[in-house]
């Protein structure tokens, strides 16, 4: 029994690798008496560092279960490597963020650490109740995050806002679970799903056409939990206001790494749900009809994100209604309900984690400069950091979704994989919505280029520059030669085809 | 039935000692009534004050403290009865939990969480009432 408990800790060695540099760097900033917090975020780093070797080490391992509730397979790991690589470069941004404090921000780091364990877990389990610690670790990070600055009347309403509807979203998921818990005994989807064999209580096969009304108020009830995490509307209230009192660097975060932890919880409940191929038939004719729901609510996200994101004038705002609409287009993928759809949406979701860390990169590089948020203080900056201006061309030309961009690609993928599974009225209205944000995206590309030189000189980052630079060959690099992403993302799918158990 | 005989004398027995010295002290006691004294009793806090006063968020503090610290002990409740089975990776496995609590209660000591010096001592007097003395 030891044995099989030392074998598990060895499979989840990153999390525990991160978790024990999380709270070094709070015994490192306590030790130093938060003298000089940037050596915190190197530590931060090369805890990263570390926790990415630990995860490429697992690549190409048979997926399992240890300890009872955690699923160490290759999707957990794809969205692992991806909250480590979009959590350091958060760091880089903390560290370049020229309104930021240099002391007495120790904190910061270990709340972006604890944040990345709940991550962790919740990509990673089967079983409900890890889901939902895992969230809920997330979320509790989140919001001290949020409000951060604690004197700023903007943070603390984002952090209350945020609190007060992640608390109530928290609840209406945890009624969810409980009532699956209870029509179905078990908390463990993979039995929930194949059960009704074996000494297994009925799982959902005999609950589906038995108790269709329950089971239906339970699937909505953890889908509005998930659409809260990944701010699908009618559940997004409290994107922009807490995406705009955040610091930049944690909407950062919340926009990519939050979001894609929410996606890939998600994919993983849908998918082990009801897409696996042991799943039964009924259990999978159900699963086809929650897809329609999800179409649904993916049309009306992207509509509403990109009709909203029209009117801002702040490029934070902006920011944060294009990455409402971004999850509508994601949430294609997963409403298709077949592993070419969740393909496709884990490629998006990596094409979405290279746009928006260089866009809000961008962001926070000319909020140091003209200290607002406004798109209009941005009026001929352009010509003052070409570098930065044109890397931020790329990322807006890729957030349309134009050629030669991952933004197209992704686009492509999941318009295809839309008219595979009969969705061609969701399609259209995804297209639509590409033209429109046509329109807001390139007011920013407007005040930079083409108006008069500014006069104001622009700040000497190199590092930072260095970093969005890359991001944005990226950006291209990864739509030329798509082949590793996409690979990647069909190697991920041992989700829906590994031994439940 | 029988079993519940115990249970039926407890009561009556408690109800009993409860009622009977209710009674001799309102009989055979002396009465000397002060609004002090007339006032609902709750370990000297007032019993009745405006919703409008303020709280001294030190309270809440020690609160979240407390409950930390308590969940602590109701965590090792259960792994003190199955020490035996358990083991050495029990032991291991305790302390790692002991080890990670111990560095938020050292935590929240350097930062002052634990100093109520400088706070307004009586958070629920500040609404500006005179004492009724």
């Amino acid at each position: 029994m030891a044995n099989a408990y030392l074998n598990g800790l060895a499979a989840i060695a990153p999390e525990l690798v991160l978790t024990g540099f999380a709270l070094a760097a709070l015994v490192f900033d306590l030790a130093t008496k938060g003298r000089d917090s940037r050596r915190v975020g190197y530590l931060t780093l090369v805890g990263l560092a570390l926790t990415s070797l630990l995860l490429v080490a697992q690549w190409g391992e048979p997926s399992r279960t240890v300890l009872g509730m955690v699923t160490v397979d290759q999707f957990g790991n794809f969205f692992k490597l991806f909250t480590c690589a979009s959590l350091a470069v958060v760091v880089v941004f903390v560290l370049n963020d020229r309104r930021e404090r240099r002391h007495g921000i120790g904190e910061y780091y270990f709340l972006l650490l604890g944040a990345a364990v709940g991550v962790f877990f919740m990509v990673s389990t089967n079983n409900l109740l890890l889901l939902m610690l895992g969230l809920e670790l997330l979320s509790l990070a989140s919001y001290s995050l949020a409000g951060f600055h604690k004197g700023e009347r903007k943070s603390a309403e984002a952090a209350m806002k945020y609190v007060v509807f992640g608390g109530l979203s928290a609840g209406i998921m945890l009624y969810g679970i409980s009532l699956l818990y209870g029509l179905t005994g078990t908390i463990d989807l993979a039995v929930m799903a194949t059960g009704g064999t074996g000494g297994v209580p009925a799982g959902l096969v005999g609950q589906v056409s038995e108790n269709p009304i329950p089971v239906a108020v339970a699937v909505v009830l953890i889908l509005a939990g998930f659409a809260y995490k990944v701010s699908l509307v009618p559940f997004h209230f409290w994107t922009p206001d807490v995406y705009e009192g955040a610091p930049t660097p944690v909407t950062t975060f919340l926009a990519v790494g939050s979001k894609a932890a929410g996606f890939g919880a998600l994919l993983r409940f849908v998918g082990v749900l009801f897409v696996h191929e042991d799943v039964q038939e009924a259990v999978r004719a159900y699963g086809e009809r929650v897809g329609l729901l999800i179409a649904l609510l993916a049309a009306v996200t992207m509509t509403v994100g990109n009709l909203s994101a029209l009117r801002q004038k702040s490029l934070k705002r902006m920011l944060a209604y294009s990455s409402i609409a971004h999850a509508g287009y994601v949430m294609i993928g997963v409403a298709a309900m077949t592993a070419g759809g969740f393909e496709a949406a884990m490629y998006y979701l990596a094409a979405y984690y290279f746009m928006n860390l260089g866009a809000f990169g961008f962001l926070l590089y000319f909020e140091g400069v003209t200290g607002s948020d406004a798109i209009e203080s941005l009026e001929g900056l352009g010509w003052r950091a070409p570098v930065v201006s044109i890397a931020m061309v790329v990322f807006l030309v890729s957030l349309t979704g134009l050629p030669p961009t991952v933004g197209f690609y992704g686009k492509y993928l999941l318009f295809q994989e839309g008219i595979a599974a009969d969705l061609i009225w969701l399609v259209v209205i995804a297209g639509l919505n590409s033209v429109i944000s046509l329109f807001y995206y390139f007011r920013v590309v407007r005040a930079l280029f083409l108006s008069k030189p500014a006069e104001r000189e622009a700040a000497q980052q190199p590092a930072f520059v260095g970093l969005l630079a890359a991001l944005g060959v990226a950006t291209v690099f990864f739509a030329l030669f798509t082949a590793p992403l996409v690979d990647w993302a069909r190697r991920s799918m041992d989700l829906l085809s590994a031994a439940s158990g | 039935m029988n079993e519940y005989i115990g249970i039926v004398a407890g009561i009556l027995l408690a109800g009993g000692i409860t009622a009977s010295m209710l009674i001799l002290s309102s009989v055979l006691g002396k009465k000397n009534p002060t609004p002090e004294k007339l006032e609902p009793f709750e370990c000297g806090k007032e019993p009745f004050s405006l919703p409008m006063g303020k709280m001294a968020v030190s309270f809440y503090l020690t609160a979240i403290l407390f409950i930390l610290f308590d969940v602590e002990v109701i965590f090792l409740y259960p792994w003190a009865i199955v020490y035996r089975e358990l083991g050495m990776l029990g032991l291991v496995e305790v302390c790692v939990f002991v080890g990670i609590l111990m560095i938020g209660f050292v935590y929240a000591w350097a930062n002052g969480a634990l100093e109520w010096a400088g706070q307004c001592s009586t958070g629920q007097r500040s609404t500006g009432q005179p004492r009724r003395d």
